[in-house]
């Protein structure tokens, strides 16, 4: 197993079995308000390796780059825990403040800088992208 | 510093709850504590405090109250249909209202002037070099 992690409330928890295939951080306006802070940092696995104990909450949109989301947060808690979208299949994000470990985490990408607040810093070293690449 | 005064509207992300602003900004930090990390998703949450009276809320949420690191117990309070974060009150200061940052449109305006909890912050998580730390809370234990 790589990882684990749960919700504020415990309601929601999750085993990850293998390391993830991609870590991103996002700056676009969905993603500050959804967590409430400058972005959300997250970890991306393949959705077969990810088990989920409990029923998260979901909300469905059209994020601005136009693909369709499907977020997943705790209905008892509110804690923000998973993102997938119709245009990655077989792939979910999880937001990293979920982990109960996360210091092998390093963002290894930036998106949308465009709508980077100017109070959150930027990550010197880490490819950016002014949106969604 | 000037005192920063809101008047101002924001929404959840599925726009079921909005949240109007007028008065004054009292504090603005990041905190690290567990909570916040685990509420936030994120490394930690980005707060303005503002007197309770000067915030009202329209549309229906969904409250969790939890014993926090301080040791007094915190509200937080969500939207039920998207899981927006919307506001959060503590019985340590049960006059204080205290507001994501991501909430607002154009959030340009908020300049945390502390970071709180920095004893539970990880590396990972790149914050302003010129922001005071604090393992717990500023020395005088205030906000």
């Amino acid at each position: 197993m790589f990882a684990t992690g749960r919700c504020l409330c415990g309601a929601i928890s999750f085993t990850v079995a293998e390391p993830p295939i991609r870590t991103a951080q996002c700056h676009c306006e969905d993603c500050r308000r959804l967590t409430g802070t400058g972005h959300i940092v997250q970890a991306f696995f393949k959705s077969d390796e990810v088990t989920i104990e409990g029923q998260p909450a979901v909300f469905e949109n059209v994020a601005d780059s136009g693909s369709e989301r499907r977020r997943s947060f705790c209905a008892s808690c509110g804690s923000t825990l998973f993102s997938e979208r119709n245009t990655a299949p077989g792939v979910i994000g999880i937001a990293i403040g979920a982990f109960d470990k996360s210091d092998w985490y390093a963002p290894g990408v930036v998106f949308y800088t465009s709508q980077r607040p100017q109070w959150d810093p930027e990550l010197p070293g880490v490819p950016a992208h002014e949106k969604m690449q | 510093m000037p005192t920063l005064n809101l008047d101002e509207t924001a929404k959840c992300a599925c726009g079921a709850v909005s949240l109007k602003f007028n008065g004054p900004v009292l504090s603005m930090l990041v905190c690290s504590c567990r909570d916040c990390r685990k509420s936030t998703g994120t490394g930690h949450s980005a707060v303005v405090l503002m007197t309770a009276d000067t915030v009202a809320v329209s549309g229906k949420v969904k409250g969790h109250a939890i014993k926090a690191a301080s040791g007094s117990e915190v509200t937080r309070n969500f939207c039920p249909q998207c899981g927006t974060p919307l506001f959060a009150k503590t019985a340590r200061a049960p006059l204080l209202i205290l507001i994501p940052a991501g909430l607002f449109d154009e959030p340009d305006w908020f300049s945390p002037r502390q970071a709180i909890f920095s004893r539970t912050h990880f590396d990972w998580d790149v914050l302003d070099e010129a922001l005071p730390q604090y393992d717990t809370y500023r020395d005088n234990g205030g906000f």
